[in-house]
């Protein structure tokens, strides 16, 4: 699943969002507080918050233990910043995946966008950390500056709060594991632990079809009585998102164009 | 005929490529004039008591060529049953698709194709039911590869007819190439996310809902247990228990399936809270409920869990038919019905909690019982009831405070009341419950004279012929007011309001309990129409005028005593303090501001009056504050407190609650009679055209004006003689009718103040206010462009749409004009009479407005007729507005009198008036 394990983000771009606290979530709150408490020199944490509220940081990639972007300078440069995060093992991945799948409230918030307080803690108690603490986030810079972290990775951790705010899964891809890679290994310890089954075809609880001596046996049932008239009205349906190479607008055409049809034809009848 | 053959459809992929074989069932060829591809078709129909495969002789069309076959069959005695299945097949997916149900996706092998769906609850049974209906025939290819002889399974088999269907008819030949709108088959394997997302919710995932259980089938034995059930999105049949959807054993159930469930018991969760147990264990299966949360469940719980898509199933072993209601009126006031005023202040009814089980009131042996329970689940009659602990408060609470008889009345004409802030339903019994009926339908009597009113006759005091609709009227003022309830008579202007009134005058004179004066407060403008209608319609009858410095009260002894707003206002003490038989507020909506001085004063003055009847022709129901405002002065209290109409009824309706909108009218439709020109009932009964003298009287100004002319040119006359006679008295009198209608005319002032300054403009204005707001248009004829256009200044500055034609608009102009008034861009036409030659269709008005008075009748008629004429649909009005007192009031009198002079008049219009003596002309122009 290697898919499941990189996700790129669009910049966020300038301006948005300046709130008093950075992060809205507390996850993401204990993230930035993680890196902020790190940080040597104040000042280029200042500068750090600039940046990522004025659209200096390009899109972001996240992946396994890291998270990358490139950060465009004050002095027209643009810097590969990187801020490594440390992985989960996979023996702490099995214990985490216990945990959620003991508690079903724990995968329907993560699945509703948020990080339970309990899970953290019980995770916690099993050796398992999954926010960051001081000290975890390592930044890496090709900038020149000394300081740690630098403006740049200080303004793609401050981005990254935002990332996490949205979706709690980035966390965990940054531990380590993907979405669907984790939801995958919690099935297979669903219901009590017992192994995986592969989706069942509406055919495994018995032969394909019916005895076709049963099948006429059932003689010529009366046919319902007929749906009544209706004028053409496309408006029943849904409304459609856009797709790479499907304009919405040829669907919805395509929709009104049918109705019309399918409503002639029954007038025929 | 492809009638007759058997038609068996098989699935392809892209759906749209499936095809319908029809065949022969004898086993011979198909006939010659089936359409479609030759080909074999292995089939197994039935032989005795098993069935035989064969290979058969088939024809094949795609689903879209043979879609007009199939829509044609319809449902043919002589159609083969498989053919008469498909036929019906078809018509359901027509259905679907005609509706727009439809949803683009990825097919099995990649495809671009379109499936049916959303499908509503109704489409659901409908496929089920049909598929449930699918004879052997339809589907006598057997399945390859399996032991036996099989055939597919209906409900499979029909839905992917459909889906076909779906996938064929969006299809358009000139869009080959494009996905999802050409023919020609696309690989979109890269739209699976996007189908994914697009279907969930819509026709994929799952919902839950909750069953409750009993241990045992026992309610009363142990705690009770919420069950999670699993539905599927994609076909609304699939349900199943939460641990095989966990296991993966539930068929129809994906591996998404537990990932959308503990998202729905999440959310589920936010609605009530208890649920959130669900998620602490590993499956969200089930869970023990403690008696109190059974009891917040049956208390409401359960019901905002259903508005939030989570069903709450009970145990089939429990009743929850359970219902209470309020009863008013019980046993109260019975005999009071007949007559008396059992609405009157202070009047109180009895307000009791009924607790009824599936409709039927619970006996008070069975209350005592229930207000002793202790547990959600009560043993009565036999079974075991649910029941919210609400109801076993209301139980043991019995009976509330008596309340106000009106506010009782009230709750049940709405069918409901606040109590302790909860909405409750109201219900009555007995004569209260009679009344109700019979409030309900104002015209209660049948034409001929039948039904509860039928005692009310025309009283024989009045000169006038009742219409239909005004009897109706009368009835309805008679039953009101003898019930000691107000009312609010709101016809159209011109439906004949004054003579109805008049008519409820003279019928409460019989009794001795209700004769008494009747004081009349109305504008300005109409105390001189109420006078002259009073006198005509009810001759002997004593009408005065209680107006003026002179005013007084000391000679009233019965009859019409007749006020205007601003004197009442003045006066409200005095005339509150006089014993009032009735006290009518006519044009009401001038007190619609109920916190004004008028509103106040005309509370005061009604407050120990026997009745109050408010009249105003516009459409008071449309503004609720206005509504409030007349019903709380003709009814006190029936609308409650005018914060509360409006948290309770007022704000609800405006925001569109129409549970509300038909609880307010139930309310209010007793106490508000409102009929329309244009209903059926009383368009037969109105005559096309009905003209109206609407007597003004002078303001100050204009008096003073009037009279100061006159002297002076009945000082200057004697000494002229001649031409300079003749020129004299057209002087004089253009003098006096421009005075009439406006000293601003007379005076040719540039940029005037009109309002305040003219009892005929004060008249235009009721009248075009009333006009306007009851959808109507105006024609207001002058013969003096000059007033034309003050009255086009004067109308637009009031915000009405106003255009003004007269002798010197262009051809094109007029034309354009007329078009606008008849388009209905414009209510109020004024049109300066010489301009208003022949070929003016103007039949968009309802009323016309003669401003000022001319000499010939024929003229004004002839004017009258722009309105009335082919292509008018609906009854004209006419409005001669007549200054009081003044040579308007006195030409007609002195015309009809004088028959040569009238010829004269009639041929050669003010000039025959020259030949009048001094004397005479003294005679017609006084001021009196």
């Amino acid at each position: 699943m290697s898919g499941d394990r990189v996700r790129g983000f669009p910049a966020f771009g300038r301006g948005g969002r300046r709130v008093r606290q950075f992060a809205a979530s507390w996850w993401g709150r204990a993230w930035v507080r993680a890196m902020e408490e790190t940080a040597l020199d104040a000042e280029q944490l200042r500068k750090g918050r600039r940046y990522a509220y004025t659209g200096h940081v390009g899109s972001i990639t996240v992946s396994p233990g890291r998270l990358a972007a490139p950060v465009y300078g004050d002095d027209g440069a643009t810097y590969t910043t990187v801020v490594h995060v440390e992985r989960l093992a996979d023996a702490g991945w099995e214990r985490l995946a216990d945990e959620v799948a003991g508690s079903a409230g724990y995968l329907a918030a993560l699945l509703d966008g948020e990080v339970p307080h309990d899970l953290v803690a019980a995770a916690g108690d099993a050796g398992v950390r999954l926010l960051p603490d001081l000290g975890d986030l390592q930044p890496e810079c090709d900038c020149a500056d000394f300081e740690f972290p630098c403006r740049h990775a200080a303004a793609l951790c401050y981005q990254a709060s935002w990332l996490l705010d949205a979706d709690p899964f980035v966390l965990l891809l940054l531990r380590g594991r993907g979405r669907a890679e984790l939801l995958a290994g919690l099935r297979r310890r669903g219901a009590a632990g017992s192994p995986a089954t592969a989706p069942p075809e509406p055919a495994a609880d018995g032969p394909v079809g019916v005895d076709a001596v049963a099948a006429y046996a059932g003689g010529l049932p009366a046919l319902p009585v007929p749906p009544p008239t209706v004028a053409a009205d496309p408006a029943g349906g849904v409304v459609f998102p856009a797709a790479p190479g499907v304009d919405p607008e040829i669907l919805r055409r395509a929709v009104t164009a049918a109705a019309g049809r399918a409503a002639a034809l029954r007038d025929r009848r | 005929m492809w009638r007759r053959c058997a038609v068996v459809f098989e699935p392809a992929d892209p759906p749209r490529a499936g095809r319908l074989a029809f065949w022969s069932p004898d086993g011979g060829p198909p006939p010659d004039d089936v359409p479609g591809d030759g080909g074999e078709l292995t089939v197994a129909v039935p032989d005795g008591a098993g069935v035989t495969v064969s290979t058969v002789a088939a024809r094949r069309l795609p689903v879209g060529t043979a879609l007009p076959l199939l829509a044609e069959a319809g449902a043919q005695a002589d159609a083969h049953p498989a053919a008469a299945f498909w036929s019906a097949a078809a018509d359901v997916a027509l259905h679907l698709v005609a509706r727009g149900r439809l949803l683009p996706g990825v097919s099995p092998a990649g495809f671009d194709a379109w499936r049916v769906g959303p499908l509503d609850a109704d489409d659901v049974g409908r496929i089920g039911a049909l598929g449930a209906a699918m004879p052997g025939w339809a589907r006598a290819v057997p399945v390859p590869d399996v032991g036996g002889v099989r055939l597919p399974a209906a409900y499979p088999l029909l839905r992917a007819f459909l889906d076909a269907v779906a996938d064929d008819l969006p299809r358009d030949r000139d869009a080959d190439g494009t996905a999802y709108a050409g023919r020609a088959p696309r690989r979109v394997d890269g739209l699976r996310d996007w189908a994914a997302e697009l279907a969930a919710g819509v026709d994929a995932g799952v919902r839950v809902s909750l069953r409750l259980e009993v241990p045992g089938g026992d309610p009363a034995a142990g705690p009770w247990q919420a069950v999670v059930q699993v539905h599927g999105l994609a076909d609304p049949g699939l349900v199943a228990d939460v641990a095989p959807v966990w296991a993966g054993a539930a068929a129809g159930f994906d591996a998404r399936a537990p990932q959308d469930v503990v998202l729905a018991v999440r959310r589920a969760a936010r609605v009530w809270e208890p649920l959130r147990r669900l998620l602490s264990g590993p499956v969200p299966d089930r869970m023990v409920l403690g008696d109190d949360e059974v009891a917040e469940l049956v208390d409401g719980a359960a019901r905002r869990l259903a508005a939030a898509g989570v069903a709450v199933r009970w145990p089939r072993e429990v009743e929850r038919d359970v219902s209470v209601r309020a009863l008013v009126g019980a046993g109260s006031g019975g005999s009071g019905a007949a007559g008396g005023r059992v609405f009157g202040a202070g009047a109180l009814l009895s307000f009791d909690w009924q607790v009824a089980l599936r409709g039927e009131p619970l006996t008070a042996a069975e209350l005592e019982v229930l207000a002793a329970a202790r547990r959600p689940v009560v043993r009565l009659r036999d079974r075991w009831v649910l029941v919210a602990p609400e109801v076993v408060a209301r139980a043991r609470e019995g009976s509330l405070p008596a309340v106000a008889a009106v506010d009782g009345l009230a709750a049940v004409l709405s069918g409901s009341t606040v109590v302790g802030g909860e909405p409750v339903e109201v219900v009555a019994d007995g004569w209260l419950a009679r009344l109700r009926e019979r409030l309900a339908t104002p015209d209660s009597a049948t034409p001929d004279g039948a039904g509860p009113d039928a005692g009310v006759a025309v009283p024989a005091g009045l000169t006038a012929t009742l219409r239909d609709y005004q009897v109706r009227g009368l009835r309805w003022l008679v039953r009101m007011t003898s019930l000691g309830l107000g009312a609010c008579l709101a016809d159209d202007m011109g439906l004949g309001k004054t003579v109805t009134l008049i008519a409820l005058h003279l019928h409460r004179q019989a009794d001795p309990a209700t004769a008494g004066p009747t004081l009349v407060v109305c504008p300005a403008t109409l105390l001189g129409n109420w006078e002259r209608e009073v006198r005509r319609f009810a001759p002997g009858v004593e009408v005065s005028r209680f107006h003026g410095p002179d005013r007084s009260l000391e000679a009233v002894t019965g009859g019409f005593v007749l006020t205007t707003y601003a004197t009442m206002r003045l006066d409200a003490a005095r005339l509150a303090r006089f014993g009032w038989a009735l006290v009518v507020a006519d044009e009401a909506q001038h007190v619609k501001n109920a916190g004004s001085l008028s509103a106040r004063a005309l509370r005061l003055v009604a407050g120990g009056a026997g009745a109050r009847v408010a009249l105003t022709g516009t459409p008071v129901e449309n503004n609720l504050d206005e509504l409030w405002a007349i019903l709380d002065w003709a009814t006190p209290g029936l609308l409650g407190p005018r914060t509360v109409f409006r948290r309770r009824w007022a704000d609800p309706v405006e925001s569109g609650d129409e549970a509300a909108a038909r609880g307010l009218a139930r309310l209010v439709g007793p106490f508000l009679l409102r009929r329309r020109k244009s209903d059926p009932d009383v368009v037969p009964e109105l005559p096309a055209k009905t003209q109206t003298d609407r007597p003004v009287a002078l303001s100050v100004e204009q008096v003073a004006l009037y009279e100061a002319v006159v002297r002076e040119a009945l000082a200057r006359l004697p000494d002229t003689a001649g031409m300079a006679r003749r020129g004299a008295v057209v002087s004089l009198l253009t003098a006096l009718k421009q005075i009439c209608n406006h000293p601003a005319q007379y005076l040719k002032e540039d940029e005037p103040v009109l309002a305040g300054r003219s009892g005929k403009l004060e008249l235009l204005d009721e009248l075009v206010d009333a006009i306007v707001a009851g959808g109507g248009a105006v024609l207001v004829f002058t013969q003096y462009v000059a007033m034309g256009r003050l009255l086009r200044r004067h109308l637009r500055g009031r915000g009405f749409g106003c255009e003004l034609l007269h002798g010197g608009t262009s051809l094109p102009r007029r034309q354009e004009l007329v078009d606008r008034f008849q388009a209905g861009a414009v209510p109020v036409f004024v049109l300066s009479l010489k301009a208003a030659g022949t070929g003016l269709n103007l039949t968009r008005a309802d009323h016309v407005v003669h401003f000022d008075r001319w000499w010939n009748p024929a003229v004004e008629d002839q004017a009258t007729d722009r309105a009335y004429r082919i292509g008018q649909t609906r009854p004209v009005q006419v409005h001669r507005l007549v200054a009081e007192g003044t040579v308007e009031d006195r030409i007609a009198a002195m015309l009809s009198a004088k028959r040569e002079l009238a010829d004269a008049v009639l041929h050669s219009g003010a000039a025959a008036l020259t030949e009048l003596s001094d004397a005479e002309l003294a005679e017609l122009v006084v001021l009196r």
